[in-house]
């Protein structure tokens, strides 16, 4: 139960890893929310270009509506600008900034952004929200990407308390089976109860609109010390892992229950349909269990995952039958039981709550026992539900004004 | 479209009837040798009424039965008059004489020719290329770029990327000619920067409405270069240096071989510089500190290199053509790539370059096969290569240093030598009627068909496609003038032609290539009316009408074969934009000379060709949007005392507005009717000249001129959204550059010192791209004539 509430109270829905802050006395008062708007066009696969940073103390229902006229800040310093795609952790954001040579650690505060580090590349170099992270523990991040030329997979280690390179690296990865490129950047993941990283990704024959995936995607397990892939294992039950591009920037693919046990969002390309799938990596394992499927008979793709405790997850999909487009009206979110592998649909007031505009979005976080969800529904101002994860209780949060993209929701430490 | 045809109709009935009245009078000026004067002025005495000869030395008036005093007047010959007693048609012919006194040539406030465009119908600024501007190192975008409505935005030094826009609509909004001809017959990269201005005598920049006989799918406006047409032999070479190792040479001339009467044209233009000038609070690593620190560095991978080489061969005044000229050219371009989008994004190594060779004839002939009927033809292929070259696994820093990166400068993929080849087949007819002075008829095709190959002989990878546009576009046009020429209206429609040869057809549910596969056709409608009337001399109106499109380019249609798909449903652009002003000249005393003008525009864009991201992560597809709305005023005041002090100011504003009502997800936008960000919407420029003559020598001149450029500060993004204080903005320009000429031996010996940014403003036009500081250029050019 301890472990429970521990992984309610935390910060789970940035660090994807299981790594998780044992800060069990989390309250209001040490966290505040970041909300991510765009103008004009979409955040996520823009380069955040026009996005605006919004952090509020509160989303219940007796805040203020949520709007960015005149208010909010731009998600840029100095000439560089910031992607929306980063990382979180504590109080803090850590990205590859536009420039493209630096990795930097950055905080907003009010309406400014403040850079507190940074750290020129000294050997690797990485591109804009190509890239995927992992946290050893509190102050040890590994970036990893595929290189130029997409044949080899670089790695990075940094202390983020004072971004100091700790490591670089090549993985000793070879490239899959009539493969000429890896995928871009892949998932990465530590396992702390395996004490083992997991790298997700798969082969495709080129690069470019015309490369082919090669086979299902892999699963490298690799020691965090030294970095040496220990197995490399070809997976059967899905095809790719959702969100490959660009790792977890965005979108929470990767979760963990308390025993260690990993699971990841995938999907398959069945009839035209992506069809998700949510597997399950047992702790200790180096391959998923064939017999788990936690989203079986998906509609659609599944997108995004997040673990509530007490066997229960998040989970944002779509619907393919309402329509594939990243603005189709057909995404939308549910509560997963893990153990008996069911789904039901997120309602507010015994009414499913209609379905969401926006593929590339990550509107939900969980923190203090709750999970905060942020709809775009279409006949409806945008708004956040609160979900009780103890109760299952749903209750109408605020709610956001029109007008804008509501692409991404974050929860950051306050300063002490 | 029925009811402006229908008007076209009433008006010439309306108009050829009282014209019946009238008698012409016409005739041909000619310099003592035969060879027929252009562009010189025949002037009524005591009217308002002239004209002005056209290439062949030709004019016509009609006027009313009656006695008249004629001036026939150009500048470098004495003026000759004639009282002439009109009671029918006649002739009159003018033999002028050369002078040494009026030298004088009129820089930007000229008459002439310049007026002559200028009083027409459509709203216009002509420039005229005189010597006072060819002797400064000024390019033509720093020229143009000083004029109203006109906003040119360049992200750094010689022969960096720029943005021209036109009354707000800019980009692709806007077309580029030379003599009529698409500029893109010199090269594809080929831009205004780069043409010498001693080749040109006037430049036309038409705002929002583009006269039929340019043949442009142009939503903005456009700008076409005329270039000089000398009668005599001539040779015009000149040299400069100044600052950041910058050099400038340049060879114009023309060769008469009098036996048979061949004219040989040579031009020659080479322009150097290592543009290695300081860029202000760029951020370097402190290691000691730990911390991005702002200090002042030089840019160290800016070379750039321009050479352009061109030789016409032909004849003039012949039986069988009033021109037939035979060209060939040859544009090279080389340029290293310093920076990427941002300025931290340094780049050390990649480079880009073109070559482009032409080869073109023109022919011109009047009376062809009836009676005042001219003929202008054309046509030209340009073989065009250029090549990015980005093989270095490399990332620089402002120090110049660098680290060996697993990843290229550009793109961050693998090393890539991409080429683009875009052979291109320009066509032009061009025929003008004039049925009597007061109406004339013009019709005119022009075909543009272009190949864009692309491929790369590094990155495998890359899928090399080749694809093939042909545009045909259709003008006609309808000009009359009423009352003695106080009234000048012009009518017009375009016809526009796109044909496309869609060769792919895979994912066909998001391209729609399964529909419009093989060959197809599409056709599309432009039409439009421009109209002058002069109130009393100093006061005349102006109204112009246009219904443009701008039809979509190769890579919108047919995507990149990569990272952008094809959209063949793709609609043009289209705009309907309205020009509404005054203008007129004031004499109000001996030697004085007011010039004023003031126009108010509307361009609403709609139907705005926008990428968008697609479904599949990290593609994008253009797509059809709302579009803008742009409300604007402008206005310009120049005055001249005696060709001796010229001062001028302009000032331009537009409010462009958004009009995508929905988001992509069919929600409100809150950018709806917002202001369109990262748009100049204040700016002005000044200018002051002051001439002295006979300083030192006979015969010799020296002026000294300052230019001031104004740009209101701006939001990078849209300005009602995030906090004020926190949002990026591009900030207030005020900069100034003087010159010093000295001219002597009328005009043969010429030589100019220059201070550009003379308070070494940091300046940028786009978010922190610095543009260079204050230099120094001298420049020495000898005018043999």
């Amino acid at each position: 139960m301890f472990m429970v509430i521990s992984m309610a109270l935390s910060f789970n829905a940035c660090s994807k890893d299981n790594d998780h802050d044992d800060d069990d006395d989390t309250t209001a008062a040490d966290y505040h929310f970041d909300v991510f708007m765009t103008v004009g066009k979409h955040g996520g696969m823009n380069q955040g270009d026009g996005t605006i940073v919004k952090s509020v103390d509160s989303l219940t229902a007796n805040t203020p509506m949520i709007d960015i006229q005149n208010d909010g800040v731009e998600f840029r310093s100095g000439s560089n600008v910031y992607s929306m795609e980063a990382i979180v952790r504590g109080k803090y954001y850590y990205q590859v900034p536009s420039s493209e040579d630096r990795f930097t650690k950055l905080q907003v505060a009010g309406n400014s952004v403040n850079v507190i580090q940074e750290q020129p590349f000294v050997q690797n170099t990485y591109k804009v929200r190509s890239y995927t992270n992992a946290w050893l523990n509190d102050s040890t991040l590994i970036i990893l990407a595929a290189n130029g030329a997409a044949d080899e997979i670089i790695w990075t280690r940094l202390n983020t308390n004072n971004m100091k390179i700790l490591t670089e690296g090549t993985l000793d990865l070879p490239l899959p089976d009539g493969a000429t490129v890896f995928n871009a950047s892949g998932i990465l993941t530590y396992n702390k109860e395996a004490g083992k990283l997991y790298y997700f990704y798969f082969g495709k024959d080129k690069s470019g609109r015309t490369g082919v995936k090669t086979s299902q995607f892999l699963i490298a397990v690799i020691n965090p010390s030294t970095m040496a892939v220990e197995h490399n294992t070809l997976n059967t039950l899905a095809d790719e892992m959702a969100g490959s591009a660009y790792g977890e920037l965005m979108q929470s693919s990767v979760m963990y229950d308390e025993t260690g046990n990993l699971y990841l969002a995938a999907f398959s390309d069945v009839d035209n349909m992506e069809q998700g799938h949510l597997l399950r990596l047992n702790k200790g394992q180096s391959d998923f269990d064939a017999g788990y499927e936690g989203f079986p008979n998906a509609e659609g793709k599944l997108l995004t995952i997040q673990y509530l405790g007490n066997g229960k997850a998040l989970a944002y999909s779509r619907n393919d039958a309402a329509g594939k487009a990243i603005d189709s009206y057909s995404h939308y979110y549910s509560i997963i039981n893990l153990n008996t592998k069911t789904r039901e649909r997120l309602k507010y007031n015994g009414q499913e709550i209609p379905y969401s505009g926006g593929r590339f979005a990550q509107r939900t976080v969980v923190v203090d026992g709750k999970a905060y969800i942020g709809v775009t529904t279409k006949d409806e101002n945008p708004c956040i539900y609160i979900y009780d994860i103890a109760t299952g209780n749903v209750e109408k949060g605020v709610e956001i004004a029109e007008g804008y993209f509501f692409d991404m929701l974050r929860v950051v430490k306050n300063n002490e | 479209m029925r009811t402006l045809l229908s008007a076209t109709f009433i008006c010439i009935l309306q108009t050829i009837l009282p014209a019946q009245n009238n008698v012409q009078l016409s005739g041909k000026i000619t310099d003592a040798n035969g060879t027929p004067i252009p562009y010189a002025t025949v002037k009524v005495e005591n009217t308002t009424q002239g004209a002005y000869t056209d290439d062949t030395g030709f004019y016509s008036l009609q006027l009313a039965p009656g006695k008249y005093k004629i001036t026939a007047s150009f500048i470098s010959y004495q003026s000759q008059q004639a009282d002439i007693l009109l009671e029918a048609d006649r002739k009159q012919d003018f033999v002028l004489k050369e002078s040494s006194e009026n030298l004088e040539e009129v820089i930007v406030y000229g008459k002439g020719r310049t007026q002559q465009i200028r009083e027409k119908a459509l709203a216009v600024n002509v420039l005229q290329i005189g010597g006072t501007l060819q002797n400064t190192s000024a390019n033509l975008n720093s020229i143009i770029g000083r004029t109203t409505s006109v906003r040119i935005r360049e992200e750094g030094g010689a022969g960096s990327d720029f943005n021209l826009s036109i009354n707000g609509l800019s980009g692709n909004s806007v077309r580029y000619f030379m003599d009529g001809m698409p500029l893109s017959s010199l090269g594809s990269e080929v831009s205004l920067a780069h043409i010498p201005t001693n080749i040109i005598e006037h430049v036309e920049i038409y705002k929002g409405v583009v006269p039929a006989h340019l043949g442009a799918d142009a939503l903005g406006g456009a700008i076409n270069i005329i270039t000089k047409k000398n009668q005599r032999n001539y040779l015009d070479v000149s040299y400069g240096a100044g600052s950041f190792d910058t050099h400038k040479a340049d060879l114009n001339a023309q060769l008469t071989e009098p036996r048979t009467g061949l004219i040989i044209r040579p031009t020659i233009s080479v322009n150097y510089s290592k543009n290695d000038y300081t860029m202000k609070g760029v951020e370097v690593w402190d290691e000691e500190s730990r911390k991005y620190i702002p200090v002042n560095r030089k840019r160290f991978h800016d070379d750039y290199c321009f050479l352009f080489g061109q030789i016409e061969v032909g004849f003039a005044h012949k039986s069988w053509a009033d021109a037939l000229f035979i060209s060939g050219s040859y544009s090279k371009i080389n340029k290293e790539l310093q920076l990427g989008s941002v300025q931290n994004k340094v780049y050390g190594m990649a480079e880009k370059e073109s070559n482009a060779w032409n080869l073109s004839v023109r022919y011109q002939k009047r009376n062809f096969i009836i009676k005042e009927l001219l003929l202008n033809a054309s046509l030209s292929h340009t073989w065009d290569h250029s090549l990015t070259i980005d093989t270095a696994f490399r990332k620089y820093d402002w120090n110049g240093n660098y680290i060996t990166s697993p990843r290229n400068e550009i793109t961050g993929r693998a090393r890539s030598m991409r080429h683009y080849k875009r052979p291109a087949t320009i066509a032009r007819a061009n025929l003008e009627y004039r049925l009597n002075a007061s109406h004339s008829f013009n019709a005119n095709y022009l075909l543009n068909r272009m190949n864009n190959e692309r491929y790369d002989n590094i990155d495998v990878d890359f899928e090399a496609s080749n694809d093939v546009m042909a545009k045909h576009i259709l003008g006609f046009s309808y000009n009359h003038a009423l009352f003695k020429g106080k009234m000048d209206n012009t009518f017009f429609i375009k016809e526009y032609i796109n044909h496309l040869n869609i060769r792919q057809t895979d994912l066909s549910s998001i391209t729609g290539s399964k529909e419009a596969a093989g060959s197809t056709t599409q056709d599309f409608f432009g039409y439009g009316v421009g109209s002058r009337f002069t109130v009393v001399e100093p006061l005349s109106l102006k109204a112009s009408y246009e219904h443009s499109v701008r039809l979509p380019l190769a890579r919108e249609l047919l995507g990149n074969g990569t990272t952008v798909y094809a959209n063949v449903a793709l609609k043009p652009e289209s705009s309907n934009n309205v020009n509404l002003g005054f203008f007129g000249t004031w004499h109000p005393a001996p030697g004085h000379t007011l010039y004023y003008e003031a126009n108010g525009f509307l361009r609403y864009a709609d139907n705005y060709i926008q990428a968008k991201v697609s479904e599949k992560e990290g593609m994008m597809q253009y797509e059809n949007i709302a579009g803008v709305h742009i409300k604007g005023v402008e206005g310009e005041v120049r005055y001249d005392r005696q060709n001796k002090l010229q001062l001028s100011a302009n000032i331009s504003y537009q409010d462009a507005r958004d009009q995508n009502k929905y988001k992509t997800d069919g929600k409100p936008s809150a950018t709806y009717n917002n202001r369109v960000p990262n748009q100049p919407w204040l700016f002005g420029n000044a200018e002051a000249g002051y001439t002295w003559r006979d300083v030192a020598l006979p015969e010799s001149k020296l002026r000294l001129g300052c230019t001031f450029q104004w740009v209101h500060w701006y939001f990078l993004t849209w300005e009602a959204y995030g906090a004020r204080e926190s949002k990026a903005r591009i900030p207030e320009q005020r900069i100034c550059n003087a010159d010093l000429t000295y001219s002597w031996n009328r005009e043969r010996y010429n030589i100019s010192l220059e201070c550009a940014n003379l308070f070494d403003e940091t300046a940028y036009d786009n978010y922190k791209l610095q543009k260079p500081g204050r230099s120094f250029f001298v420049k020495f050019r000898l005018f043999i004539h």
